[in-house]
């Protein structure tokens, strides 16, 4: 029936290389969590006293934490899409173990959780 | 460039301390030998208030940078951790074809399923490992303003504490005492402008350096990240 090979031990072991790459993920999630900058931590000159008519960096303090939970929220995306991703060849290596086969149908189901 | 940044702070708190101190020396002298000078007082206290607001200024400009000192410290450590905790380790999640033999051992339909998935993937790694260098980037341009203008007010606690100690008007006779209070409000009106000109300038180049933060926004929105988000390889 359907024109493929596979030999699912390979598909095991790639499966593993995902878990590992959720697991190395973790601690740049914390990296990025731990990166908050205060707005005082922008510039140690006196904007009011040199009077250079330059607003202090809230603004701008604001936009890069914006940008840091931004990347927060995606490499927290990436550890959970890496797992799945395990997950997902696991499931798909055990089906060919099953049934010698995969079809186009099954494929909806295992890309998702 | 931390350990830069903070000899800018070295010994500046005292070099204050000290102009404060000489002032303050300057003025009982003065005050003590008030009765002798007389009418020379009247010109003497406009020059001495001139003293007093430039010393006040470089006060206000120390106070507010030692109040910022670690805050920007922790800019300067920040920068480097987006190189070294985020895109060192999110290059090391890129994975090479050949990493295992599992392409040469499948094929169909899903496993080219299989490939594309991986391939987004992939390519949202180099994206994201992209932003991280592009913010500490942004962060280590606003760094170098910082050390810079640390540099120039060390600058110019140091002309302020030479300025004093070569006008000496603790010591001065009384004779002398007019001719180096005068001599003094020059040099120290001199040093202020001068000073605040070029942290002026530092200060608006920093601002330039600041909002490039538009690029930090724009990178905010990137089509090998989806909706703001980690490409998903399985739904849900």
């Amino acid at each position: 029936m359907a024109d493929f090979k596979v030999v699912t031990s390979e598909l095991r072991k790639e499966a593993k290389l995902w878990q590992e790459k959720a697991d190395k993920a973790e601690p740049i999630v914390t990296a990025v969590q731990n990166a908050y900058l205060s707005a005082t931590a922008f510039f140690v000159g006196d904007l009011a006293t040199l009077g250079a008519g330059i607003v202090n960096a809230e603004l701008e303090a604001r936009q890069y934490e914006e940008f840091r939970v931004f990347m927060e929220k995606v490499l927290q995306g990436a550890v959970t899409e890496f797992g799945q991703i395990d997950v997902a060849l696991r499931r798909i290596a055990d089906e060919y173990d099953r049934t010698e086969s995969v079809n186009e149908i099954d494929l909806a189901k295992f890309y998702s959780v | 460039m931390k350990g830069q940044f903070d000899r800018g702070f070295a010994g500046l708190e005292d070099k204050a301390r000290e102009c404060g101190d000489k002032f303050n020396a300057a003025v009982h002298h003065i005050n003590d030998w008030r009765f002798v000078l007389g009418p020379a007082m009247i010109a003497l206290r406009p020059a001495l208030d001139k003293i007093r607001d430039g010393l006040e200024k470089l006060f206000k400009l120390i106070r507010t940078a030692v109040e910022h000192h670690f805050p920007v410290v922790s800019l300067i450590v920040q920068s480097f951790k987006w190189i070294d905790d985020v895109q060192a380790p999110v290059n090391g999640l890129g994975q090479q074809p050949t990493a295992t033999f599992l392409a040469d051992h499948w094929e169909g339909p899903a496993a080219s399923a299989y490939k594309a998935r991986a391939a987004a993937q992939n390519e949202a790694i180099t994206a994201v490992s992209t932003k991280a260098d592009g913010v500490s980037k942004w962060l280590m341009d606003i760094a170098k303003y910082n050390i810079e203008y640390m540099t120039e007010l060390s600058k110019m606690a140091t002309g302020f504490l030479g300025a004093l100690v070569t006008a000496a008007i603790e010591a001065a006779t009384v004779v002398g005492i007019p001719f180096a209070v005068k001599d003094l409000a020059g040099a120290i009106g001199t040093l202020v402008t001068q000073a605040l000109d070029n942290l002026v300038g530092i200060a608006k180049r920093f601002a330039e350096a600041l909002s490039k933060v538009r690029d930090i926004k724009s990178m905010m929105t990137d089509l090998k990240l989806p909706g703001q988000q980690w490409p998903q390889a399985v739904a849900g």
